[in-house]
């Protein structure tokens, strides 16, 4: 390979020896899915990330950006890893006028320390991702990761307002504005939202801002089924309620909130539970609750209203994750909210049939899911039991007109199930996209939906 | 191909009762809401998604431009055919094809008017929450290519947020569905980068909308004050504080006057600025939020703060704010209307410097606006009979996105590029940013016969690339091929 040759030291110049990292053994700290890197670097302004990105450009190195590298298991096996491009230095905060409720930041800056200095004016970035803390902004953005809270505030797509990217031949430009509406020229930002790292490198994101939530209440109902608990999630979105968030969880998710949330969730026999919190003056939460109570009793449900519910909320959003452990798979399911029952009934099933263990948490307002499937039993076919269950559940729920993303899984499994589904009918023109944005297929190839 | 043969071709497709093309009769459809006109060689009325894309590959093989048409209550020129060639009526496409309130969604034809989505599904409960003033008007076709916004826009969010999917004819006429209709499906938001293209990466065909359930109840609060800066200030403080509103406008006094004069709807007419705010909710609380943003707003200077009585007093109120561009022609013959955007904060000064440019030129400006979201229309006054101030009017508007420019802001919050403010793209993007937004356009629209002349400055030195970035790479580059 003529890579070998290239001057990497007048890189280092720029950036600093080290922030570039060439010795094998400390490079596999950095592999990605089984690929081991030639170089990681670590720039530090958004000058150097271009000069980074463009030189490998030239070179013929492809270049898999990284922020806090939280969730740089979602994708498929990349095609090369030559350069990882680690962000994690561009980490200032550099633009906060909380009476605009917006701010600006370096994409490599973590989700934790963005609250911290939001939560301290009153505000937040209302994504409640799993174990979003250490998350980086521009890994959020470039996978998408949403929380609870979506039902209410939406996802990155809609709070997501501007940013700066370097493209794969270094030209640096911004996408957007740093203002609440803004419809001048195409909106760059949405293309970027699960975009993957494919089209280009975030440096500098803008978003909308949201007051915290005062006065919460979370009514939590314990169901006979999840098709049950789904049903009063439909109930209640095309009710005159103004929820924050919703979930449905099913057995398995609640065994493992109760670890988390032993007051509220109890230890055993929860077949299903609806969880659902409502924010803002005090009088309209408690007629809120109220209202709510007698719907979910009207439905058979059990009720605990829970007044300090933010770590609560926080187990919920973080379950789909802590519950993947070992050799489990995670799926993001996505379906109408109306066939929101029937497809985490189907997933249950799908488990039963090959006697592996299922735990599901869904978003269930936005007909979001995350099914974690896990083998017991013999060991001598796990893999085999949990690949088929997982084809199978990618079926039925496409047969319901829904999506399976396998966000988490062993790279054996993963690659034997492929990540993202089959494409669409518009594939043609996310190609076009790549082409027109990457030419050369420098950034993550073979990561992204149809092996772009 | 000649005209005579791409008529014949046309009718075709859509029979010779859905062509125009005699000069009288494609009159009609030289202009929009904006001041730019140029006259189309052909209008057709097509019925449904294939005969769109028969006519656009016919429009393909003649080599000549097509284009979609709304409502034409645009207001940057996006419906004006600048280029000649086929201008594409989605008039005869409006119908609401699905309504499916349990998954909160309705599928519509392009040519469904806006307000009409709202009526079919008023009486469950429902509204479709964009809400442009021309809301009876306009349709959702031309909402999705302005990406339009509304009052109500404030604490819901614009088209873009309430549209999830597509079906979209493309410029070389496959008729493609853009997006799924379930959350997050993968692969890149081809639907979000639809939203807000105006026409110039296909033509939507048929939408799936969100939905909203209605609040139960609403108050609308009026806050008078006598200063701009006063109101402005409220304006701000009542952002940071944490309650965000379903709508904060704002009108100046010019405005008022002309609103008041056009119809009584109840506005003082000697103040210096007022707040029409709208809070939702419930009705346990809703006073108690009513009279907490009384309080703001007293705290920054209001001399008065008084709720609509009934629903009769706020439907007034809000005709006046809805019908105030047409009440500018009680004070002039015409109006050119901006549609900066600026941060919050940043209304005090962004407004006085508003002033301070229309004086220059010598034009009054009425201010009414999304004031939540800092989003301006300034009203400059002007008669379109002189030259000379049309000619000024331009340069008085340019000035103005110019200074929005200056505190962060953008040229355009919901009305679009189109014609009218393609130059003025230079104000806020580098070239670089020019050059990204071409290889969007490039991607869906590679010969440019889709809505060319849009968006896009036309001036080459808007499109320049500093050499900045450029150093290290391409020495490195260079000695790596030799």
């Amino acid at each position: 390979m003529a890579t070998s040759i290239l001057p990497i030291d007048a890189l280092a110049e720029l950036v600093g020896d080290e922030y570039i990292v060439t010795d094998p053994e400390a490079l596999k700290a950095s592999v990605v899915d089984g690929v081991t890197p030639q170089y990681v670097v670590r720039p530090g302004t958004e000058e150097e990330v271009a000069e980074t990105v463009a030189w490998a450009n030239a070179a013929g190195l492809s270049v898999v950006p990284r922020g806090q590298g939280k969730a740089l298991g979602i994708g498929e096996p990349p095609r090369r890893a030559d350069l990882v491009l680690g962000l994690d230095r561009l980490n200032k905060i550099l633009e906060y006028e909380p009476a605009d409720l917006t701010v600006t930041a370096e994409a490599g800056v973590t989700l934790g320390e963005l609250q911290r200095v939001l939560g301290a004016q009153g505000q937040w970035l209302p994504l409640d991702l799993a174990l979003g803390a250490d998350h980086s902004l521009g890994g959020i953005i470039a996978t998408n990761l949403s929380g609870p809270h979506r039902w209410r505030y939406g996802t990155s797509r809609d709070l997501l307002i501007g940013l700066r990217i370097v493209q794969a031949d270094g030209m640096v430009y911004r996408g957007g504005a740093k203002v609440v509406k803004n419809v001048a020229g195409y909106d760059l930002p949405k293309v970027f939202v699960g975009s993957l790292g494919t089209l280009g490198v975030m440096t500098e994101v803008t978003f909308k801002l949201q007051p915290l939530p005062r006065n919460t209440k979370t009514v939590v109902a314990q169901l006979p089924n999840v098709a049950a608990a789904a049903s009063l999630s439909g109930q209640v979105i095309t009710s005159h309620l103004m929820p924050d968030a919703l979930a449905v969880v099913d057995a398995g998710g609640a065994a493992r909130l109760h670890t988390l949330a032993p007051d509220i969730v109890a230890a055993d026999n929860v077949v299903a539970l609806f969880i659902v919190r409502f924010s803002g003056i005090s009088a309209a939460v408690v007629r809120q609750v109220n209202e709510l109570k007698a719907m979910a009793e009207a439905a058979g449900g059990s009720i605990v209203v829970a007044e300090e519910d933010g770590a609560l909320w926080g187990a919920v959003a973080d379950c789909p994750a802590l519950v993947t452990e070992g050799r489990a798979v995670r799926l993001k399911i996505a379906v109408l909210p109306t066939l929101l029952g029937e497809a985490m009934a189907a997933v249950q099933d799908v488990a039963r049939a090959q006697t592996l263990a299922v735990a599901q948490v869904a978003h269930s307002g936005n007909g979001v899911f995350y099914s974690v499937i896990r083998g017991f039993g013999p060991n001598d076919d796990r893999e085999t039991r949990t690949v088929a269950a997982a084809k199978a559940i990618r079926k039925v729920i496409a047969d319901l007109g829904g999506t399976t993303v396998v966000e988490h899984a062993p790279l054996s499994i993963k690659s034997a199930i492929g990540v993202w589904g089959p494409t669409r009918g518009d594939f043609r023109l996310m190609q076009a996209l790549k082409a027109q944005f990457d030419p050369k297929g420098t950034l993550n190839p073979g990561r992204y939906v149809g092996g772009i | 191909m000649n005209k005579s043969d791409v008529l014949t071709e046309l009718a075709a497709i859509v029979g010779p009762q859905r062509v125009l093309h005699r000069p009288e009769d494609v009159y009609m459809y030289e202009y929009d809401g904006a001041l730019d006109r140029a006259k189309p060689d052909f209008v057709v009325f097509p019925v449904s998604s294939e005969e769109v894309a028969a006519i656009v590959r016919v429009a393909n093989r003649a080599g000549i431009p097509f284009m979609p048409r709304g409502a034409g209550t645009g207001l940057s020129g996006g419906a004006v055919p600048v280029e000649g060639g086929v201008v594409i009526s989605f008039s005869r496409m409006n119908r609401i094809l699905d309504i499916d309130l349990a998954n909160l969604r309705a599928t519509v034809q392009p040519g469904v008017v806006n307000i009409d989505v709202t009526n079919a599904v008023a009486g469950k409960g429902f509204y479709y929450v964009p809400d442009p003033s021309s809301q009876k008007a306009c349709t959702i076709g031309g909402n999705i290519a302005e990406n339009s916004g509304g009052p109500h826009c404030l604490a819901y969010g614009v088209t873009s947020n309430h549209t999830i999917m597509l079906e979209a004819v493309l410029p070389d006429g496959e008729i493609v569905q853009l997006g799924a209709p379930t959350a997050d499906a993968p692969g890149y938001d081809l639907t979000g980068l639809m939203v807000g293209s105006e026409g110039t990466l296909g033509l939507v065909t048929r939408a799936v909308v969100r939905l909203v359930h209605q609040a139960e109840t609403v108050t609308t609060l009026l806050a008078v004050f006598n200063t701009i800066d006063d109101g402005s200030n409220a304006v701000s403080a009542i952002i940071a504080d944490g309650t965000i509103p379903a709508a904060l406008e704002m009108m100046d006094n010019t405005a008022i006057r002309a609103v008041e004069a056009a119809k009584k709807c109840g506005y003082p007419v000697d103040a210096g600025s007022v707040l029409l705010i709208d809070l939702e909710g419930f009705r346990d609380g809703l006073a108690e939020t009513a009279e907490h943003i009384a309080e703001l707003c007293r705290g920054c200077g209001a001399t008065e703060v008084r709720p609509a009585k009934n629903a009769v007093e706020r439907d007034k109120l809000w005709a006046g704010r809805k019908g105030a561009f047409g009440a500018m022609g009680r004070l002039s013959p015409s109006y050119y209307v901006q549609d900066g955007v600026i941060p919050r904060t940043k209304l005090p000064w962004v407004l006085h410097r508003v002033g301070e440019i229309g004086d220059k030129y010598g034009f009054r400006i009425a201010n009414v606006f999304h004031a939540g979201d800092g989003n301006l229309h300034p009203l400059i006054l002007f008669d379109e009979r002189d030259p000379v101030q049309v000619r000024n009017v331009v340069r008085c508007g340019s000035e103005i996105l110019k200074a929005c420019v200056e505190v962060g802001g953008s040229i355009s919050g919901e009305h679009g590029i189109g014609v009218e403010k393609r130059e003025d793209m230079c104000e806020q993007f580098t070239g670089p940013d020019l050059i990204a937004m071409r290889q969007v356009k490039a991607a869906f629209n590679p010969l440019n016969l889709c809505n060319p002349g849009k968006l896009f400055p036309t001036s080459k030195a808007c499109y320049e690339v500093g050499v900045k970035h450029r150093r290290l790479p391409s020495i490195v580059a260079e000695e790596h091929m030799l």
